[in-house]
């Protein structure tokens, strides 16, 4: 359903070309579980943000469903974030001043759906979050489990495709993190394509396929249960 | 006998009496008790057959002595009217137009202070017959043809000496200004009152005029009563 | 709508977080939008008081008919009474006077005919309701007057109680015969009127048989046109037949003038409020920038955040517009009392009885307080789109598409100094008279240069830093490098500080150096001009022509001259007269015995000239008229006498500041011969050398004594009434000043603050790596320190040439050429010496702050 064909990316740092993912193909099917790993600096989170559409390739193609993802408007681009695409951020990135129900509402708020047609849907998937008892909760009063399944459930809002995330359990505990993992484990087994980075082997093993990158390019594809790309 | 046979009778007592020379008192008394004292001389001459000429001078107070007056009736509802007051030296006229407006702050309009009005412009309507101070009299209901400041006035008439002796004045149902005439004297004939009040209801202002000495059938002539007379007198 | 949905769940939260600066904002706007409204509202008042007056004192006449300025014979009035198709034609005598003692209260007499004028107008003098004990006596007494209860309550003046009043015959006393109910003309004027008999106003005023007015009405089913050509016809040349609908049309142009000065103010604080916004919007999108990495990673498009923040803007503009109009309200209220004074003093009687606010202005005030904020926050809410997507995930570079928008940032400010700059270049070349320079094109040009150089603003803060780094920065220590490197790292908002501050200062600037133009060409007009050692008016010495004085006689000045001590006196006779629609001053002087003890710079002809004009048909004018006529020494110029227009040579051109609207000079007996007026408003007195000027002072108000009260002034003292008067006009621009440097201050504190704040981390490892908590604030201080010398620089080039754009532009041609530029240097050093201090001062909370930063929070933060 996602397909890179060689696609680079890279930019300028001061005078100095930096070149953060070269000639990278790769296809991640429906229904995938694709787990990233890579050193920092490898190239990680820049596929993630082509895959995402947050960012577009300097070279190379990128399709989504057959449809590219290179080439188009920042308003095209940014139409198949919202309706296509779920993120989950390693800082969870909730905006500090909605509340929980509010946050998860957002995408759906963009799209130009009233509030009272989006709350019932928001609060079901924070009840299936198991945060029922903190609906009307602001970031600030949510522990850091409690914030990124408050995410989780916003990424979910718009029924995505894929499922992005970037370090999801990067800045929790190991205990919450095994939940948060132990959740996106349940969302890939109903059937959600998930994208995750992560520089945590043990995380990584959740997937059902695990990419590696070095030095922007692709040097591992591993399928767990024995299919590989 | 019929309201305005009546007030014919009334008129043709005014028409006899209009040649003469009157001294007499007015003291005009203001809602707060103050009074103010003028006296005044006033001649008059009847000129054709449906008209006056008239001269009262102010030799009382100070403030107005020689202050004069020169009225020319031309009929009996038009008339000049002039004044003079000699500290300007300048004779004025004034406008015919408010005949009912109090005449220089006493209680008697320009009308009262002028002469008989003419018959034609009411309507009269006798209501009942009364006596006032003991003397019988027909009560009139006056109506004005024209538009005037009063509605309506009802005068009570001696029977025998065709002269008012009390008259009140309303606008519709409200009396506002009212007039009595007493000490009635008979002066070569003609029935002559020789003290009367006006009241104004509504300001509760008092007006009482005595007179001081009276001569009739005093055939001025015209000369009298010129502009330039006026002047004369005022000074 | 989507914008509404999410401008109720994210902006809205946003203001009532951020309540300090969401406040400072709408306090902006809502300024701007009240100083409109009160402008608005106290100019409509005034206006429709002025009218109310004049229909009032009108009442039901539609023509009016006027000779000289000193009345004309009341002959007239018989042969207008005879016109056809008039109604009634009536006298009226109308005269300034006011009371010798007590509160000097200065009122219109109405003298009318008393037994005819309720043909005209509502009062009834014999009828029930008003209180006039004895109309005989008032009618036989010269002396009679009618007071308002108004007046008279206001004076505890009762009835029969003499008054003494001034009157150009001196002073003179009535009696109160009588007081008048507020109705008809009664309530004309605030109740300063008096009514008067013709006859007793001509005796009181010496109109002797004269009479100012004749108040037309007309028949039923005649035209205006008609009665008024046929009233013409009826009388000698030299009489004005006017309709009052025509003499209030005079005075909205009287008031045009006076409203372009209060719009100036109007103008500024709706730019002061721009400003804020614009500050507003700029920190806003900075510090909101994860919030919209994150509202763009979800799936915002660019416009849906440009919509936010100019949706919030529109919000708190519309709030703020409301406020504004009830400010406006209440400022109006505040001030019409002392507008209506000034308005008075500078154009005739007024007094403003109620406030007078349409729904139009209301509307178009609100209209105009959105659009400008929005016009605002455009400029920093498109440059919200520069903030990329993935600027919400850690650890990546930071993409920006930033370079075009300075690009294009630099193309705007280039092109609007350009545009200020052509603008100057005209005005350099072409003269005083041109078209070209008008009040639009001058507010262009300073709003060009201002707008032009706020957006150079970061490349102007660029430059400064790198001569700073080069210069200052190696003295201060590590805390002066950082300083430096932090105001370079977020250029874009330290410049709205910078622009902040130049705004403010640029304002003071350029307004002291006007004032100060303005202030150094008027005295020396006057310095040069009067030479004279004692004045004497009968109104108030700076009550300016048109205003409600009370004449001399002329024939005070052989009085005064027999007064020893006394060497020479000159008369002075001013009134404004009206040439093609334009109020020009029209002055007298003895052009003999003036020329002996005064000079006079001669633009064109010489000061010879001037004496041979003595009972000729010639005239001196002005600059401005000269210039505003195309009028050189020689041309004719036609003036409208009370015996109809009349040629006058024009003999020179001199310089002269008495009237901002044009001079013209004439000799006394040329005016006396064609006005039949013989009075002077003014004398001045040249003492004989030797004397003691106060003790021929005293022997002059002996000489007059208990007969004419007047102000007899030492020339010394009038000048310094004038300086004085000159130092108030200048309040009102401080206050703006003061009102712009404390906005500039808090874009400061709102700009440090807020990079403070995002440097909390930074600060925090600085901290741990050993630096005090004073070289912490030390850093922040040098920052504001900084900014505020940038502003201040910035603001002081922008304000001299600002400056001179008003000056050229407004001041000059009202006032004439010869009127030079003086920078007011001393504002210069304060303006400096105050950028930097009020920076300091407003670096020092979020110094504090920096200061404050906990060491291990700030590391585990993020």
């Amino acid at each position: 359903m996602i397909e890179l064909k060689n696609a680079s990316k890279s930019y300028k740092q001061g005078s100095r070309e930096v070149h953060a993912l070269r000639n990278v193909s790769l296809t991640i099917r429906k229904g995938e579980f694709l787990s990233i790993m890579g050193p920092s600096g490898s190239g990680k989170s820049t596929l993630l943000n082509l895959v995402g559409g947050l960012d577009q390739p300097s070279q190379g193609e990128i399709f989504m469903d057959g449809k590219p993802l290179h080439g188009i408007s920042d308003d095209e681009l940014t139409l198949i974030r919202r309706r296509r695409v779920g993120f989950i951020f390693q800082f969870f990135n909730l905006l500090p001043i909605l509340t929980a129900v509010e946050n998860v509402s957002l995408p759906l708020l963009l799209e130009g759906t009233p509030f009272n047609q989006i709350q019932p849907r928001a609060v079901e998937l924070l009840n299936q979050m198991g945060l029922g008892n903190r609906v009307e909760h602001r970031p600030e009063q949510l522990s850091g489990g409690e914030m990124q399944r408050v995410a989780i459930a916003r990424a979910l809002v718009t029924n995505p495709a894929v499922l992005l995330a970037d370090e999801p359990t990067g800045n929790l505990d190991s205990h919450t993190s095994e939940e948060i993992f132990m959740l996106l484990k349940t969302l890939h087994d109903k059937g959600q394509t998930i994208v995750m980075v992560t520089h945590d082997p043990r995380a990584a093993a959740y997937g059902s396929r695990i990419i590696t990158l070095k030095d922007g390019s692709l040097s591992e594809d591993i399928a767990i249960g024995g299919q590989a790309a | 006998m019929s309201g305005r046979e009546v007030f014919e009778k009334v008129h043709d007592v005014s028409m006899k009496s209009l040649d003469h020379e009157i001294e007499m008192t007015m003291v005009l008394f203001d809602r707060g008790g103050g009074k103010r004292t003028r006296s005044l001389t006033s001649y008059s001459k009847k000129a054709d057959p449906e008209a006056y000429k008239a001269l009262a001078v102010f030799n009382s107070p100070p403030d107005l002595k020689n202050v004069g007056f020169l009225v020319h009736a031309h009929t009996f509802s038009d008339r000049d009217l002039w004044a003079y007051f000699p500290e300007f030296k300048r004779v004025r006229r004034i406008a015919n137009t408010s005949q009912d407006d109090s005449f220089f702050g006493s209680d008697l309009s320009y009308d009262d202070f002028t002469g008989p009005p003419n018959l034609d412009d009411f309507k009269f309507d006798i209501l009942k017959e009364e006596t006032v101070d003991n003397k019988p009299c027909y009560v009139v209901e006056v109506t004005p043809k024209t538009h005037r400041k009063y509605t309506k006035y009802i005068a009570w008439v001696a029977k025998d000496l065709w002269i008012q002796l009390k008259i009140e004045y309303y606008q519709d149902k409200e009396m506002y200004r009212t007039g009595s005439f007493q000490d009635v004297r008979n002066i070569d004939g003609i029935p002559t009152p020789f003290h009367s009040e006006m009241t104004n209801k509504k300001t509760n202002h008092r007006t009482e005029l005595t007179i001081d000495s009276i001569k009739y059938h005093t055939r001025f002539g015209d000369e009298l009563f010129t502009q330039r007379s006026l002047e004369r007198a005022g000074k | 709508m989507t914008l509404t949905t999410l401008l109720r769940r994210i902006s809205l939260k946003h203001i009532r977080h951020q309540k300090m600066r969401t406040a400072m904002a709408l306090f902006g706007v809502a300024l701007g939008v009240a100083a409109m409204t009160s402008i608005d509202i106290v100019n409509s008042s005034v206006i429709r008081s002025l009218e109310d007056s004049i229909n009032r004192i009108t009442g039901r006449a539609v023509l009016q008919i006027t000779g000289a300025e000193s009345g004309f014979p009341e002959e007239m009035l018989e042969k207008v009474q005879k016109v056809p198709g008039v109604e009634y034609a009536v006298p009226v005598i109308e005269t300034n006077a006011s009371l010798a003692t007590g509160s000097e209260r200065s009122f219109v007499v109405l003298g009318v005919d008393v037994l005819q004028d309720s043909n005209m107008r509502d009062y009834s003098v014999t009828g029930d309701s008003s209180d006039i004990p004895d109309p005989l006596l008032f009618l036989a007494k010269p002396d009679s007057i009618l007071l308002t209860r108004e007046m008279a309550q206001r004076e505890g003046i009762s009835i029969d109680q003499k008054i003494e009043v001034q009157t150009v015959q001196g002073l003179k006393t009535f009696t109160v015969r009588g007081l008048l109910e507020p109705d008809g003309p009664a309530k004309a004027l605030g109740g300063d009127i008096a009514l008067m008999d013709i006859y007793a106003a001509q005796l009181a005023f010496g109109k002797n048989a004269r009479i100012d007015r004749i108040d037309v009405s007309v028949l039923r089913g005649e035209t205006l046109d008609s009665v008024k050509t046929r009233i013409q016809a009826a009388l000698p040349s030299g009489y004005n037949i006017d309709t009052p609908a025509g003499r209030s049309r005079q005075i909205e142009n009287l008031m045009g003038r006076f409203r372009k000065s209060m719009d100036v103010i109007s103008f500024m604080a709706l730019f002061v409020g721009m400003y804020l916004i614009y500050n507003t919007v700029s920190i806003s999108v900075v510090q909101r920038k994860k919030e919209i990495g994150i509202l763009r990673a979800i799936g915002a498009t660019r416009g849906q955040i440009i919509g936010l923040f100019l949706a919030e803007t529109v919000a708190l503009s519309l709030i703020a517009s409301f406020l504004g109009v009830a400010l406006g309200w209440v400022l109006a209220k505040l001030s019409i009392n002392a507008v209506a004074q000034t308005v008075s003093s500078m154009y005739g009687r007024s007094s403003v009885t109620g406030l007078d606010l349409s729904l139009a202005s209301v509307l178009r005030n609100i209209a105009t307080g959105i659009v400008a904020s929005l016009a605002a926050a455009a400029f920093p809410a498109y440059s919200s789109t520069h903030v990329a997507p993935v600027s919400a995930i850690r650890s990546l570079a930071y993409t920006s598409n930033g370079t075009v928008l300075r690009r294009l940032q630099k193309i705007l400010a280039l092109s609007f100094i350009l545009l200020a700059g052509i603008i100057i270049a005209v005005y350099k070349t072409v003269g005083v008279a041109s078209p070209l320079r008008n009040s639009s094109m001058t507010t262009l040009a300073m709003f060009s240069l201002t707008l032009g150089v706020s957006l150079a603003a970061p490349l102007f803060l660029k430059w400064f830093i790198r001569a700073y780094r080069a210069v200052l920065a190696p003295r201060l220590g590590a805390g002066g490098r950082l300083a430096g490197l932090n105001l370079e790292k977020n250029l874009t908002r330290n410049a709205v500080a910078v622009a902040a501050v130049f705004f403010s200062i640029s304002l003071s600037v350029s307004s002291s150096s006007m004032m100060n133009s303005a202030r150094r060409g008027v005295m020396d007009y006057i310095d040069s001009v009067d030479n004279s050692d004692i004045l004497i008016t009968s109104g108030h010495p700076l009550a300016s022509a048109g205003a409600p004085t009370i004449p001399m006689p002329l024939s005070m000045r052989q009085e005064l001259e027999s007064i020893p001590g006394v060497r020479s006196v000159d008369p002075f006779r001013k009134l404004f007269i009206n040439i093609d629609g334009r109020r020009v001053l029209l002055e007298m002087i003895d052009v003999v015995t003036w020329p002996r003890n005064n000079t006079c710079t001669i633009i064109e002809g010489a000061m010879q000239d001037i004496p041979l004009i003595r009972g000729k048909d010639e005239v001196t004018v002005n600059e401005n008229v000269a210039m505003r006529m195309g009028l050189k020494k020689g041309s004719t110029l036609v003036l409208p006498t009370p015996s109809g227009p009349r040629p006058f040579r024009v003999a020179a051109v001199i310089v002269s500041y008495a009237s901002d609207s044009g001079v013209i000079f004439m000799d006394m007996p040329t005016y006396e011969k064609y006005w039949n007026d013989h009075v002077s408003d003014m004398f001045s007195i040249y003492v004989e050398k030797g004397r003691d000027i106060a003790a021929v002072r005293t022997a002059i108000q002996k000489r007059y004594q208990g007969t004419r009260k007047m102000f007899v002034l030492a020339a010394l003292e009038f000048r310094q009434e004038i300086k004085k008067m000159l130092d108030r006009s200048v309040v009102m621009n401080d206050a703006v000043n003061v009102l712009t440097l404390l906005i500039a201050g808090f874009g400061i504190i709102v700009t440090l603050l807020a990079s403070v704040l995002e440097r909390t981390r930074e600060i925090g490892i600085l901290r741990s790596i050993g630096m005090q908590r004073r070289q912490v604030s030390g850093v922040v201080l040098i920052e504001s320190a900084l900014i505020g010398a940038a502003g201040g620089l910035l603001g002081i080039c922008a304000g001299v040439i600002t400056g001179w754009i008003n000056l050229e532009g407004f001041f000059r041609i009202d006032f004439g050429p010869s009127m030079a530029y003086h920078i007011h240097y001393p504002s210069i050093a304060t303006a400096l010496l105050f950028a930097v201090g009020l920076s300091i001062l407003a670096g020092l909370y979020p110094a504090r702050r920096a200061a404050k930063t906990n060491i291990t929070e700030a590391l585990a933060y993020e």
